[in-house]
C-alpha cells in the first residue's frame, strides 16, 4: 500500500488531528492528576504514620484494644485506596500514550435506517469517549458493532448486540496505517486489498514475542474469538492459521467490559506447551490493554496436584527419541496411558479400591481403637457421596478424637510407670510421643492413600488388571518404575493425578472460568478427563492441529474424544484451513509430507526451499543474515542433537531466557507454536527421519519458517525428504 | 502475632546444645530423642500456653517445622479455644 492521495485525505487528516489533540489533552489532565495524587499520597502516608499510626503501633501490644486495631486497619485502608486510584491513573496514562501512537486502524460507515443519518464508526485497540461521555469517538475492537468490520464486505451486514441481532448496510470499510500519530495512508478495503495488506504485514520479520492481530483478524477467526454460545469451543487450525492468536484475542475479548459477564484476568488460565511458548505469548494481552492472565503447563498443574516432580514434555520427547527398544515400548505405553480406555480402567480401579485395600485393627494403649471391620465399613460406606480419600480422612479425624479422649488416662498410666522406674514427667511424655508417633504412622498406612504405590500396584498386578480390564483392550507389559526421587513420567503423572481426583475430589483452587488449551493435539483423552476434574466449572477453548502431534498419531476424532472427556453442555468445532505464516513455496513443500491434508496459502511468494549439504550451512546462515532476517532457527530433532551441533557451531540454544534473536539452535519439541524468519532444518538423513511417522515432525519443523527454508544432511537425505523435494520441485544442491 | 521464633529456637537450642542464633528454619532437629522432644514440647507449651499434640511431634524434623506448628497451635488457641490454665496444664502431667 503506497501513501494514497485520496479525496477524503484532508478530512481524514483533520479527523486524526482532532482525535490526537483530544488524546493529548486527556493525557495532560491525567498526568496532572497523577502528580496531585502522588503528592497527596506522600502527605497521607507521612501524616498517618507520624500522627496516628506510629503512636498506635508503638502502644499496640500494650493496648490490646480491638478498637485500636480496627482504627489502624482503616488508616491503612485509606492509604491503600489512594494508591489504587493512582495506579488506575497510571494505567490510564499508559493507555492514552498507546492510543496516541495509533488511535484507530479502521472505520466503517453504517446505515441503519434510510431516514437516519449514516453512522461513522472508528475502530481501535481501545475506546475513546468525547468530553461529555455521550459519543464514542473510537470503538474498542471488541465492541459488537466492530464485528461488522471483520465479517462483512460492503453491503448488508449485521451484528449481535446485547439487545439482539442488529441489521445494517455497510457503506464503507476503510483501513488506516497510523504510526507514531502520523497518518501514513488508508484504503477502502475489499477482500482483495485486504489480502495484499495482510501479505505486506506478514512479509515483516518474526519478533521475539507474539504480536496482536487486531487489524487483520479474518472472518472465521473473528467468529472463534467472539463465540459466547459454547461451553467448549474447539479450533482445528492448520500450521500458521493463527490458532494461538485466536486463543489470546479470545481471552482479551472475554475480558471486555462491554460484555454481560466479562471475565477478570484471574478467571482465565492458559495452558501452554512449555515455558518458552509462555514467554512468546506473554506480550499479547498487555499489548491489547488487558492484564496478563495466568499461564501454566500440564507439568506444573500435575506437580501442584501430586506434590511430586514431574517430567517435562521436552524430557519425554527426548526419551521417546532415544535409540533402543525402551523408547518403542514407552511410545506404545504412552498411547495407552493417555487414552480414554485407561481412564475407564482407572475409574474401575477407584471404584474397586475400598474392597481391595488391606485393612487391619488399630490399637492404642493396649486396646482396640478400631477393628478392621469398622475401618472397612467406613471405607465402603456407599451411602456417602464423598470419595474414598475424603471418607478415610474423616475416619482419621474421628479416630484421633477417640485417641484424644483416651489420652489423659493413658498419660496417667505412663506417668505411674515412669515413676516406678524413677523417671520424671519428660520420660512419660517422651513415651507418649513415641507411642503416638507409632500410632500415627500406623493410622496413616490405613487412612492415607499412597498414590504412587496404588498406581504401581494396578500396573504390576496382572490378575487385577485382567479383572478390572474386562472388555477393555489392555496392552501387555505396562509398568511404572520411576527413578527414586526422579521426576514421574508425564503420562504416569497424568494418570496418577486423575486417580487422585477420583479418590479425593479436590478441584484446583481459585475461580477459573475459562481454560484455554493451546497445542491441543499434545494432550490425550485422559489429560482432558483430568482437566475436566480440575476445572469442573470452567468453559474451555481448545486450539490445536492434529497434524502437528509429535508423540503419537492423532486425527480429527481427537476432537470427539475431547468433547466426550470435557463433557460440556454445548460444544463446537471450527476449522481454519488458511495459513498466513509461510510463503506459498514453503507451505507447498511442507504439505508434501502430509499428502492428505489441504491448506490454503495466502499466496505470498518467496524462495524455494532448498536441500543443502552440511558443508553449505555457514554459507546459508550468512545468506539469511544478509537478508536481514532477525530470527534464524537451526532446528534439530532432539536436544541431544542440538547440543551436538552447539559443540560444532558455538551457537546459543533457545531456552526460556534466550531471546529469539539472530541465529540459534532449537530442538523441535521447543519450536512448536513458534515462528522464525528462516528455518535451517538439520540432520535430515534417514537415521533421524527414516520412520513413516517422521512425516509429522518434518511438517512441524518446515512450517515454522516465514520466509526461507533449507534442509541439511551429511550425505544422503532421508527418502521422505527427497520425495517431498521432488514433488515440490525443490532442487537438491550437490 | 508476635514473633515466636526466638523463643522456640532458644528452647530447641538449649536441648540440642547449640546457640539459638545458629539455628535456621531449615536446621534439622531429627536427631532429637523422644525424651528431648518431650522436653521441647513441654517448654513450648509453658512458654506459649498451648497444648501440642503428641502425634504431630515426631513429624517435626526442622526448627522451622517446630515454629510453624507452635504458631498453628497458638492460632487454634486464639480461634476460640480458651488457653489452658496452669492448673489444667499441671493436670495433664501430674
Amino acid at each position: 500500500m503506497e501513501p494514497t492521495i485520496h479525496p477524503d485525505h484532508p478530512a481524514e487528516q483533520a479527523h486524526l488531528t482532532m482525535i490526537l489533540a483530544l488524546i493529548q489533552q486527556r493525557l495532560a489532565n491525567a498526568q496532572a492528576d497523577s502528580e496531585k495524587q502522588l503528592a497527596g499520597l506522600a502527605d497521607t502516608r507521612r501524616d498517618e504514620f507520624t500522627e496516628r499510626q506510629e503512636p498506635l503501633l508503638r502502644n499496640l501490644w500494650a493496648a490490646h484494644r480491638f478498637e485500636d486495631l480496627v482504627h489502624l486497619s482503616q488508616e491503612f485502608q485509606s492509604a491503600a485506596e489512594e494508591e489504587k486510584d493512582h495506579e488506575s491513573t497510571l494505567r490510564q496514562i499508559a493507555g492514552l500514550k498507546k492510543l496516541a501512537r495509533s488511535p484507530y486502524f479502521a472505520r466503517i460507515d453504517l446505515r441503519f435506517d434510510e431516514e437516519e443519518p449514516d453512522e461513522t464508526v472508528y475502530i481501535g485497540r481501545r475506546s475513546l469517549w468525547d468530553d461529555k461521555k455521550e459519543n464514542l469517538l473510537i470503538h474498542d475492537w471488541r465492541a459488537p458493532m466492530a464485528s461488522v468490520f471483520y465479517r462483512f464486505g460492503a453491503g448488508p451486514a449485521f451484528y449481535q448486540a446485547p439487545m439482539g441481532k442488529i441489521s445494517c448496510d455497510l457503506l464503507l470499510k476503510r483501513q488506516y496505517e497510523i504510526q507514531g500519530g502520523r497518518l501514513i495512508g488508508f484504503f477502502d478495503a475489499d477482500t482483495v486489498i485486504q489480502d495484499s495488506f495482510l501479505r505486506r504485514l506478514l512479509a515483516q520479520n518474526a519478533s521475539a514475542q507474539m504480536k496482536s492481530i487486531v487489524e487483520t483478524i479474518q472472518k472465521d477467526q473473528d467468529v472463534a474469538i467472539r463465540d459466547e454460545n459454547h461451553d467448549l469451543l474447539m479450533v482445528q487450525g492448520a500450521a500458521g492459521s493463527g490458532k494461538t492468536s485466536i486463543a489470546m484475542h479470545r481471552a482479551a475479548y472475554l475480558m471486555y467490559e462491554g460484555l454481560k459477564n466479562p471475565l477478570k484476568a484471574h478467571n482465565i488460565l492458559i495452558l501452554s506447551p512449555n515455558t518458552v511458548f509462555e514467554k512468546y505469548i506473554s506480550g499479547v494481552l498487555p499489548e491489547l490493554g488487558e492484564s496478563s492472565v495466568a499461564t501454566s503447563t500440564l507439568e506444573q498443574l500435575l506437580e501442584d496436584a501430586l506434590g511430586l516432580p514431574v517430567q517435562s514434555r521436552a524430557e519425554r520427547w527426548e526419551a521417546l527419541c532415544s535409540p533402543g527398544p525402551e523408547a518403542a515400548r514407552r511410545r506404545e505405553a504412552l498411547t495407552f496411558k493417555s487414552s480414554r480406555v485407561f481412564a475407564v480402567l482407572l475409574d474401575r480401579y477407584a471404584a474397586a479400591l475400598p474392597r481391595l485395600l488391606p485393612y487391619e485393627d488399630l490399637c492404642y494403649a493396649g486396646k482396640t481403637l478400631a477393628s478392621r471391620q469398622e475401618i472397612r465399613s467406613w471405607a465402603m460406606d456407599h451411602s456417602s457421596a464423598s470419595p474414598l480419600g475424603v471418607r478415610l480422612h474423616r475416619l482419621e479425624m474421628h479416630l484421633w478424637e477417640r485417641v484424644h479422649a483416651l489420652r489423659p488416662a493413658r498419660f496417667d498410666q505412663l506417668r505411674m510407670a515412669a515413676f516406678r522406674l524413677g523417671r520424671g514427667e519428660e520420660y512419660a511424655r517422651g513415651c507418649a510421643i513415641w507411642e503416638s508417633g507409632v500410632l500415627a504412622r500406623h493410622m496413616r498406612r490405613i487412612t492415607r492413600l499412597n498414590l504412587p504405590r496404588l498406581y504401581s500396584a494396578l500396573l504390576h498386578d496382572k490378575a487385577l488388571l485382567a479383572r478390572l480390564g474386562k472388555g477393555l483392550d489392555i496392552p501387555e507389559g505396562l509398568s511404572f518404575d520411576p527413578v527414586s526421587g526422579g521426576p514421574v513420567p508425564l503420562e504416569d503423572a497424568s494418570a496418577m493425578a486423575y486417580l487422585r481426583m477420583k479418590l479425593s475430589f479436590s478441584p484446583t483452587p481459585g475461580d477459573i472460568r475459562q481454560v484455554v488449551v493451546d497445542e491441543a493435539q499434545d494432550y490425550g483423552p485422559l489429560d482432558y478427563a483430568l482437566l475436566n476434574q480440575l476445572f469442573p466449572k470452567a468453559r474451555f477453548t481448545v486450539v490445536g492441529d492434529v497434524h502437528q502431534s509429535l508423540e503419537r498419531e492423532a486425527g480429527l476424532s481427537l476432537y470427539t474424544q475431547i468433547s466426550q472427556a470435557l463433557n460440556r453442555p454445548t460444544a463446537a468445532l471450527l476449522e481454519l484451513n488458511k495459513s498466513f505464516r509461510c510463503t506459498r513455496e514453503i507451505l507447498n513443500f511442507s504439505l508434501q509430507f502430509l499428502p492428505d491434508v489441504s491448506i490454503q496459502s495466502l499466496n505470498r511468494s518467496g524462495a524455494m526451499p532448498q536441500l543443502l549439504p552440511n558443508s553449505q550451512l555457514q554459507e546459508e546462515i550468512a545468506a539469511c543474515q544478509a537478508q536481514g532476517y532477525q530470527s534464524i532457527a537451526l532446528i534439530t530433532k532432539t536436544r541431544r542433537d542440538a547440543e551436538r551441533w552447539q559443540q560444532v557451531l558455538s551457537l546459543p540454544m533457545m531456552g526460556r531466557n534466550a531471546a529469539l534473536g539472530d541465529v540459534f539452535l532449537v530442538p523441535l519439541s521447543l519450536s512448536k507454536g513458534l515462528e522464525f524468519d528462516a528455518v535451517l532444518l538439520l540432520d535430515c538423513d534417514e537415521k533421524h527421519y527414516g520412520a513413516p511417522e517422521d512425516r509429522r515432525l518434518l511438517y512441524v519443523a518446515c512450517t515454522r519458517a516465514l520466509h526461507r527454508l533449507a534442509l541439511f544432511a551429511e550425505g544422503a537425505f532421508a527418502p521422505l525428504v527427497k520425495a517431498a523435494a521432488d514433488l515440490a520441485g525443490s532442487a537438491e544442491k550437490p | 502475632m508476635r514473633d515466636i521464633r526466638p523463643t522456640v529456637f532458644q528452647i530447641l537450642g538449649d536441648i540440642l546444645g547449640v546457640p539459638a542464633d545458629v539455628l535456621s528454619p531449615t536446621a534439622s532437629v531429627s536427631s532429637l530423642k523422644y525424651q528431648e522432644m518431650a522436653a521441647a514440647a513441654i517448654a513450648c507449651e509453658k512458654a506459649f500456653h498451648i497444648e501440642l499434640e503428641d502425634e504431630r511431634i515426631p513429624d517435626l524434623k526442622t526448627a522451622g517445622a517446630w515454629v510453624d506448628y507452635v504458631k498453628e497451635r497458638i492460632a487454634d488457641r486464639d480461634d476460640g479455644r480458651p488457653a489452658p490454665t496452669d492448673q489444667e496444664r499441671e493436670s495433664w502431667y501430674y
